[in-house]
């Protein structure tokens, strides 16, 4: 579509299709375009749609776009944008174009106090495009702030409302507002409103935003001044990057990049996977230690995948409750923990027996294999019940250590709980096969 | 969470500390109460706090909290409920109490809700809410501005405003931002935003949550098939269906199934037990199977060192490329239902490189383990090097297209792609490798 009305070099009908555009869809047409092609749309776009545009596309993208321009011209971009989303990419810039624009951006930019925030709190999302008013301004005045200043900020539903000193009383409602009839403060319109602290982190603030309902969440410091607003679009974005990267964690994903190359994307995901390979030495080293064991009866070798793999299922399960249970500082922990730990219990009972009860039926059809069937059940169902048993009080353990350690317990959890669970597994299973079944030896 | 509310205060102070509590935290304190205190809660705590509240429990306790209330005041809350609520609400109780709550209601909400309730749980209209004001196009601002402030009820969402004809097709949507900012001689036709975002009662409410987001919109119009708005879909709600949907796919993928922190160990038990006993029963089907390799076991047993290693690691990278294809299908990167070949082909691409990029390097693994740790077998290191190399290329490909095309296989028959994170993914993985590898070991040594 834009393609072709740059190619027809039809400017009038090009000038017209980029007027009437959302922003979304031209960002999805503008990364399909070559260099000339972008050249065009440049030209032609003013430079509220290019903020616009710049917003919209993927951050490599805005990246880009934003460079193809002078210094000058980028900052009139970014100073359109929204600054949650100018910060999101300026960061992403190399360190010396960063540098550059930021010495060009005007001494009380919001840019600037925005960028100072680490990337998981809730400052750094902010915007302060919101109206204010004082407590003791008369209804009709404050409606007439609202609506001069309603073009310039993104939403006038929700009107905080603060003291000459800037502390944070309250909020009230456009429609209460509208409704009120003068002589009326603004005082007397106010409603308990939540509010968020800018250091609190942003998951925090999220979770906030969804219980309480709410499309606008006023950010405050610790002093109770209002500095700025989180939107609820905004709220969703981070969201939904969040749960990527736990999703991703939880499969040893690095982050994913859906526009490179089969080449790059491989070799992105190899050093998670070699590590992998490398901490599995200790696996083979313990049955190394039990080879007698295993030549002597060898039908253990098969029943190792069901009893290694069932112990990683249970906790990965309970690896995944703790690490929600972190990353959302949910309370109750130690109950938690217990209650995973009686699960796992429980739950090894039952597959211990019904393991114990197949392998032993499997055992007495395949003679050939063993002699002694209810031995082998025996090992099977114990050495699945013990391993069942203790996979979550590891998967508790190790996340909560790398916790206490300061390391992000999301992505060093899953490797470190897999190999160490393979390994008790393995002393555990041949361990109990040389006691039970040390006579075949 | 709030601290406890102290009940041998006077109603009067009670009230006052209730005062600045939001109902989201009433709402979690509510079912710790005994039933006392309930009734003093209650009591004390205004009907339009009440409300939001009451919005917030689960439906057993906002069937105990209606009970409590007397007539009137039950009556005020189920019409200050907004529609969506409300119709969550009905949905939920036991059927038998349904016409008694139905009674409460003014006729015409009445029948919204039941005219709510007929929509299948999946399309966007399942989740609209119908508290909305229309315009008339013919309407000067001024008209149209008193019309918001005289006719909008507590419960209406009134931050945009949908325009209609007068064949009450829809033509345009205006922020109730622009309409008070807008000068008494412009007219709505001016102000109004003409090319907006809406979706159709029938389409998907994947559909409704993609425009949202997309379009950054505090609210879209669902129409039906005239054009007519029949209710509109917001972002807050959209917000809680995409947390749902988020929370789904990462339980399904840690193998957690309706994960509740308040569930008992017990019931920890019972809803994860089905899960793992299918899994224990698939893996001793998958060793009756390797038992036709008992020659092979018996003499090559170092086999059983690597079989860790090699099922690990076929899992892991299967897991990946499902967590890839998983992500991919949530942010409808692929168009349609198609399998998308580029992306199949990619993954496979990104897979072989993998598969023996770890091949070798478990070639290296393997053979530099038995020479330091010489087995008591006269098997060469490099022999059982070569097999691991061969055994660990071949699953770790297979397990990564696995991983790309069951999901993909799953979405393009309407079942939801992460299920394919399950006993079954890993149990295939599991018999893929085992063959190939007791295949290659007996092959090489026998």
């Amino acid at each position: 579509m834009l393609k072709g009305l740059i190619e027809q070099h039809d400017e009038k009908a090009l000038r017209s299709f980029l007027d009437d555009i959302h922003a979304h869809d031209l960002a999805e047409l503008f990364v399909e375009l070559n260099d000339e092609e972008k050249d065009v749309v440049y030209q032609l776009l003013p430079n509220e749609k290019l903020a616009e545009l710049v917003s919209y596309l993927e951050i490599d993208d805005a990246k880009d776009v934003l460079t193809d321009f002078d210094i000058s011209k980028q900052v009139e971009i970014v100073e359109m944008m929204e600054p949650d989303d100018a910060v999101d990419i300026i960061t992403e810039l190399d360190q010396d174009e960063q540098e550059e624009l930021l010495e060009q951006l005007s001494e009380d930019s919001d840019i600037k106090e925005l960028i100072q925030y680490e990337e998981d709190v809730t400052g750094s999302v902010m915007t302060n495009l919101y109206v204010v008013v004082p407590p003791d301004m008369d209804v009709k005045q404050a409606t007439k702030k609202v609506i001069k200043e309603a073009d310039l900020v993104e939403s006038i539903n929700t009107i905080f409302v603060a003291d000459e000193k800037q502390h944070y009383l309250g909020a009230i409602a456009l429609k209460d507002l509208l409704k009120a009839k003068t002589p009326c403060q603004v005082s007397e319109l106010i409603e308990e409103y939540p509010f968020s602290i800018d250091t609190d982190p942003i998951t925090k603030t999220i979770q906030n935003i969804r219980n309480y309902a709410i499309y606008e969440m006023p950010v405050i410091n610790e002093q109770g001044e209002l500095l700025g607003m989180i939107t609820l679009d905004d709220a969703l974005d981070v969201y939904q990057e969040e749960a990527q990267e736990d999703f991703e964690k939880l499969a040893a994903l690095p982050e994913t990049d859906e526009t490179s190359s089969p080449v790059k994307t491989a070799l992105h995901r190899i050093p998670w996977l070699l590590t992998l390979l490398i901490i599995s030495l200790p696996i083979a080293l313990i049955t190394r230690q039990f080879e007698s064991i295993v030549t002597a009866v060898a039908i253990l070798i098969i029943f190792q995948p069901l009893i290694l793999g069932s112990a990683g299922n249970v906790a990965t399960q309970t690896l995944a409750v703790t690490l929600q249970m972190l990353s959302t500082h949910e309370k109750g922990l130690l109950k938690n923990s217990i209650k995973e730990i009686l699960t796992g219990m429980m739950n090894g009972f039952v597959i211990g027996l019904i393991a114990f009860i197949m392998t032993n039926i499997f055992a007495m059809i395949n003679t050939s294999l063993t002699t002694e069937p209810l031995l082998i059940g025996l090992v099977v169902g114990l050495a699945l019940w013990l391993t069942v048993m203790i996979a979550p009080v590891l998967a508790i353990i190790i996340p909560l250590t790398l916790h206490s350690l300061k390391f992000d317990p999301a992505v060093a959890s899953g490797p470190f709980i897999t190999t160490l669970i393979d390994v008790t597994a393995q002393v555990i299973y041949f361990g109990l096969a040389t006691l039970i079944l040390g006579g075949l030896l | 969470m709030i601290k406890r509310l102290n009940f041998k205060h006077s109603d009067e102070q009670l009230k006052k500390d209730l005062k600045p509590l939001f109902a989201y935290d009433l709402a979690l304190y509510y079912p710790l109460c005994d039933d006392l205190e309930k009734k003093r809660l209650i009591s004390l705590i205004h009907i339009d706090k009440l409300t939001d509240m009451f919005v917030e429990l689960d439906s057993e306790d906002q069937i105990d909290l209606i009970n409590r209330l007397e007539e009137p005041r039950k009556k005020s809350l189920l019409r200050n409920l907004e529609s969506d609520d409300l119709k969550e609400f009905i949905e939920d109780i036991d059927p038998s109490l349904q016409p008694d709550m139905m009674a409460l209601l003014s006729k015409v909400k009445a029948k919204t809700i039941s005219l709510l309730l007929q929509y299948d749980e999946d399309v966007a209209a399942s989740i609209m809410s119908t508290d909305f004001l229309t315009i008339s196009i013919d309407d000067t601002i001024k008209e149209a501005t008193d019309h918001v402030i005289k006719n909008s009820k507590e419960t209406d969402y009134i931050d945009t405003l949908f325009v209609i004809d007068d064949d009450k097709r829809i033509v345009g949507l205006i922020d109730l931002k622009d309409l008070i900012m807008a000068r008494s001689n412009s007219s709505l036709k001016k102000i109004m935003i003409d090319d907006f975002q809406f979706v159709y009662d029938q389409e998907s409410i994947e559909k409704a949550i993609q425009t949202v987001v997309d379009y950054d919109r505090n609210v879209i119009p669902v129409l039906d098939s005239d054009e007519h708005v029949i209710g509109i879909v917001t972002a807050d709600d959209i917000f809680d269906e995409i947390i749902d949907a988020t929370e789904d796919d990462y339980q399904k993928m840690a193998l957690l199934s309706d994960y509740e922190s308040s569930s008992t160990a017990f019931e920890r038990t019972k809803q994860r037990l089905p899960w793992l006993m299918i899994a224990v029963v698939l893996n001793l089907l998958t060793a009756s199977l390797l038992s036709v390799f008992e020659n092979t076991l018996q003499t090559v047993t170092i086999i059983v060192f690597f079989q860790p290693l090699i099922l690990g690691m076929a899992g892991n990278i299967g897991t990946q490329a499902l967590a890839v294809t998983i992500l991919g299908i949530n942010k409808n990167e692929f168009d349609g239902k198609h399998i998308p070949k580029n992306h199949v082909l990619k993954e496979m691409l990104v897979g072989l490189i993998n598969s023996a990029l770890l091949g070798f390097a478990a070639f290296l693994f393997v053979t530099l383990f038995l020479v330091l740790f010489p087995s008591q077998t006269n098997i060469l290191p490099y022999q059982m090097g070569l097999v691991v190399f061969g055994a660990m290329m071949a699953s770790m490909f297979v397990s990564s297209f696995l991983g790309v095309i069951i999901p993909m296989i799953l979405h393009r028959h309407d079942q939801d792609p992460s299920s394919a994170s399950g006993p079954l993914m890993t149990t295939l993985n599991d018999i893929v490798s085992l063959v190939i590898y007791f295949s290659i070991a007996t092959l090489v040594f026998l």
